[in-house]
């Protein structure tokens, strides 16, 4: 599509890393000669974002999705293959450009720690070159929408981790970019201020159309947000597409739910499905897509049934299997690593 | 025996952090170089419009400047970086670890880290002491040698009780190591004989900051000038210093356990 | 929305944090007593007698001027620089439309202006305990004393920065700036007054960059130069600034190359 604002093709990004031996022979050793291998950090990655979406990326640690993130964001350039945002090649890094993004990453501030948020909220009013009839508007809006007016005129310092992620959060959005880049954004955080964050996210969406790219661990984050997610694991993508679709692909169960009104030994629940959980008055069962409705039925008839749900598995189960397939993929292919045993 | 087994693992760590650094290692060395050369400029600068400094001539005062080299590096290399280190742990709660090791803690503060480049100071330091005995035709009889050795150590318990003196200061005001600054800044007058100071200065820099008994007694001592008045007083001055310093450490030590959450 | 006023916001931040630190810039300041240090010696020196024309109240007028210079061209940009490069955090100043070099000035122009009302009257009281110090006090010489003030403490600024930027190469960029610190003691008129060493290091020293990192405004005010003197240093100075500016950016745009290859 000609105007899809995040366009990435066959994007590579390697690393030089130098390795040295333990002891004193292995220090005296790379005193003089360095040794150096190749890390895949992006291994040819390829999609295309639409305006207003806000896709999850998925994978463990070291898989890629900051480093995608990053080359995004123009703060890394591609080692091959070619990423355009709103037209530009990020790594230029133009002003133009820069004024159109924004990069949140949970780890790092940019609120300067012994001053009020406020304080730099001003600097970046400032550089982005935003009118003050503009800040004043967004300000105004952040601060309903976040929560902030307690927070404004506190030493940054002073802050909780929750408070000072709302006030990042802010100050990354004063120039109202079109497109956000949230890198582990709810890390670290209790789960009232997840949700908090959680919320505001989509309700900036709503409010802006932004488009939004999240990396997160948290499947929450991914579920609340993500109609589309992106699999990346050891520098492949592994699955782009629904997220739900994904659970049906690769999770043919669902899971019910049954309290009884009078106990029923387990023996008979292993008629209708594989039995999860079982005590004397609830149990847990894993039943295949196609045949719920008559299996629900038949459990309905035949046994004391007081109340029944019907479930999807935990994203995370479905996810973990995603690994699991693409690490048994890469044993068979002979490329198993340390982390994979 | 068990110090000295610890003692070798410390500098063994140290040496090996070091290798990782190859920079620093070439950087180093030209510190050394330039620091001595700091030394010599500026009195080959006087030289270059006097005789004498003071009473001393210029190959005497060569062996100032070689001492200071020397004793510096000796400082550089076994002293500062633990002064850092120590004062470090102690702002960012770390030095909880030292305490919980079965080892006494002062042991492990002053001799955990060893810079080990800086061994070159004490290396072309000796290089110009030598030199410059041999320009004055001058070879130390075992007394001379002796007491100065005697007088380098007393200048090294002297600054080593004034260190730790400062460190213990630490535990009660952690923004010290910038005080540490202002005593480099005196020590730095050292580098020459302190004889061309008066008054006041000079009283300072003998006793305050013992900067004569590390470079200008030790040298007054090779060439057989010094006297045993100062002899016998710096070694009293040492083991005072040392032990209210030791016992300083301590009382700071009780303090901080007792504090500190 | 110029340039100006973009100054002007990271300024008034910068004002705000170092009112925050202003404890510990004053302890900072003890710390560039070096050429104190160096007035003793020479002052007990020239006890007898001047040497090379400088008599004891010569080396006072020199030092203390020397002392304030250097408090007001003090940069410290390389140890945030190299610890924001090698940890990642410049990452966060490359997000914003603005070069980082910006901010980094800001907060050292913030810390002048801290220093010289700490300075100021610390100067008018040396004048009251030394009242033989002498300077050639004109408007012209008061004139390019502060014009080359600004341009020494620009000078220390981007040849600082410039070792800085080798942080997005090697990880002792710290150590290599001591080499050039340590070039600016000894040929920037610490170690002794530029007019006291051998004719021929003199020679090379008055066209090296040191000399125009510190002692060439002193220099100014002490009135000992002809003024074809001054005027050919005015040029050198020049010329060391443009070559200044020049390798910074060069060394900044391959060291951005370098930082986006390999991130942190």
């Amino acid at each position: 599509m000609p105007d899809s604002p995040i366009h990435v093709e066959h994007l590579c990004k390697y690393y030089s890393v130098h390795h040295k031996d333990p002891g004193l022979i292995g220090s005296l050793k790379s005193f003089v000669w360095r040794k150096y291998t190749d890390v895949k950090a992006v291994d040819d990655i390829s999609f295309t974002i639409h305006a207003g979406e806000i896709v999850g990326f998925l994978g463990p640690n070291g898989a890629g999705k900051t480093t995608t993130l990053k080359v995004l964001s123009g703060l890394l350039y591609p080692t091959r293959g070619s990423a355009r945002v709103l037209g530009f090649t990020p790594s230029e890094r133009r002003a133009a450009f820069l004024r159109q993004i924004t990069l949140v990453m949970g780890q790092k501030q940019q609120l300067a720690w012994d001053l009020p948020a406020l304080e730099t909220f001003l600097v970046n009013a400032a550089i982005y070159e935003i009118p003050d009839e503009q800040f004043k508007r967004t300000l105004n809006e952040l601060t309903e929408l976040l929560d902030l007016a307690p927070l404004l005129k506190k030493q940054v310092r002073k802050l909780s981790l929750g408070e000072r992620m709302k006030c990042e959060l802010a100050a990354a959005l004063l120039h109202r970019p079109q497109i956000l880049f949230l890198d582990e954004p709810t890390i670290g955080l209790d789960v009232t201020m997840q949700t908090k964050i959680r919320q505001f996210v989509r309700e900036y969406n709503e409010r802006y159309g932004a488009t939004i790219l999240l990396t997160s661990h948290y499947m929450a984050d991914v579920t609340a947000l993500c109609q589309r997610v992106i699999v990346i694991d050891h520098g492949k993508l592994l699955y782009d597409g629904d997220l739900h679709a994904l659970a049906e692909k690769l999770a043919p169960h669902k899971l019910i739910r049954v309290e009884f009104s009078q106990a029923v030994e387990s023996a008979r629940l292993h008629a209708y499905g594989t039995v999860v959980k079982a005590r004397a008055q609830r149990a847990e069962l894993l039943v295949p897509r196609e045949a719920i409705s008559e299996v629900t039925a038949q459990m309905l008839a035949q046994l004391p049934i007081a109340d029944v749900t019907i479930e999807e598995p935990p994203i995370e189960d479905v996810i973990t299997r995603v690994f699991e397939q693409a690490a048994r993929a890469r044993a068979e292919r002979g490329e198993a690593t340390e982390e994979d045993e | 025996m068990r110090y000295l087994r610890l003692l070798l693992i410390f500098y063994k760590n140290s040496l090996l952090k070091e290798l990782e650094y190859r920079v620093n290692f070439l950087s180093n060395v030209f510190m050394s170089v330039f620091w001595l050369a700091w030394g010599i400029v500026g009195i080959s600068i006087f030289f270059g419009h006097r005789d004498k400094m003071g009473d001393w001539t210029y190959p005497e005062v060569l062996m100032v400047v070689g001492l200071f080299t020397f004793f510096n590096g000796v400082m550089e290399a076994f002293l500062r970086p633990n002064v850092g280190a120590v004062i470090e742990q102690i702002r960012d709660g770390t030095f909880d670890f030292v305490l919980t090791k079965p080892v006494n803690a002062q042991f492990i503060a002053s001799l955990r880290n060893i810079v080990v480049w800086r061994l070159v100071d004490v290396i072309i330091g000796l290089a110009v002491i030598v030199y410059a005995l041999g320009q004055l035709h001058v070879t130390p009889t075992c007394w001379h040698i002796g007491s100065f050795v005697v007088m380098l150590a007393t200048g090294t318990a002297m600054v080593y009780a004034i260190w730790l003196l400062m460190v213990s200061l630490a535990f009660w005001f952690v923004k010290i190591d910038n005080i540490t600054e202002l005593f480099y800044a005196f020590y730095e007058a050292g580098r020459y004989p302190v004889t061309i100071y008066r008054g006041a200065v000079r009283v300072l820099l003998t006793f305050v900051v013992p900067i004569a008994f590390i470079t200008t007694f030790p040298a007054s001592a090779l060439l057989g000038r010094l006297d045993q008045t100062t002899l016998w007083i710096g070694v009293g001055v040492a083991l005072g210093l040392l032990i209210v310093s030791n016992r300083f450490w301590n009382f700071a030590l009780r303090h901080y356990s007792s504090a500190s959450s | 929305m110029t340039m100006l006023h973009k100054y002007a916001a990271l300024l008034r931040r910068a004002m705000g944090l170092m009112l925050e630190y202003r404890a510990s810039i004053v302890i900072w300041m003890l710390t560039g007593v070096m050429p104190l240090v160096m007035l003793a010696v020479w002052f007990a020196l020239s006890e007898d007698g001047p040497i090379a024309g400088y008599a004891q109240n010569d080396f006072v007028s020199y030092y203390l001027l020397l002392t304030l210079t250097r408090q007001l061209t003090n940069v410290w940009v390389i140890w945030e620089l190299d610890y924001e490069i090698r940890h990642g955090d410049l990452s966060i100043k490359l997000l914003h439309p603005i070069n980082p070099i910006h901010e980094y000035i800001a907060s050292h122009l913030a810390d002048k202006v801290f220093r010289l009302w700490v300075l100021l009257p610390l100067a008018v009281l040396a004048w009251l305990i030394f009242p033989t110090i002498h300077y050639d006090v004109t408007p012209l010489t008061l004139t390019l004393f502060l014009l080359t003030l600004a341009v020494a403490w620009l000078l220390r600024f981007l040849s600082q920065y410039c070792f800085g930027i080798l942080a997005f190469w090697i990880s002792e960029a710290i150590t290599l700036n001591e080499i050039w610190f340590a070039g600016m003691l000894m040929l920037g008129g610490v170690v002794a007054p530029l007019d006291l060493f051998p004719a021929p290091v003199a020679a090379i020293a008055n066209y090296l960059p040191f000399r125009f990192m510190l002692s060439f405004p002193v220099e100014i005010m002490l009135g000992r130069m002809t003024p074809t003197d001054v005027v050919t240093g005015l040029f050198v100075m020049c010329g060391w600034l443009a070559f200044f500016t020049l390798l910074y950016r060069w060394l900044w745009r391959k060291g951005i190359r370098q930082f986006s290859a390999f991130g942190a």
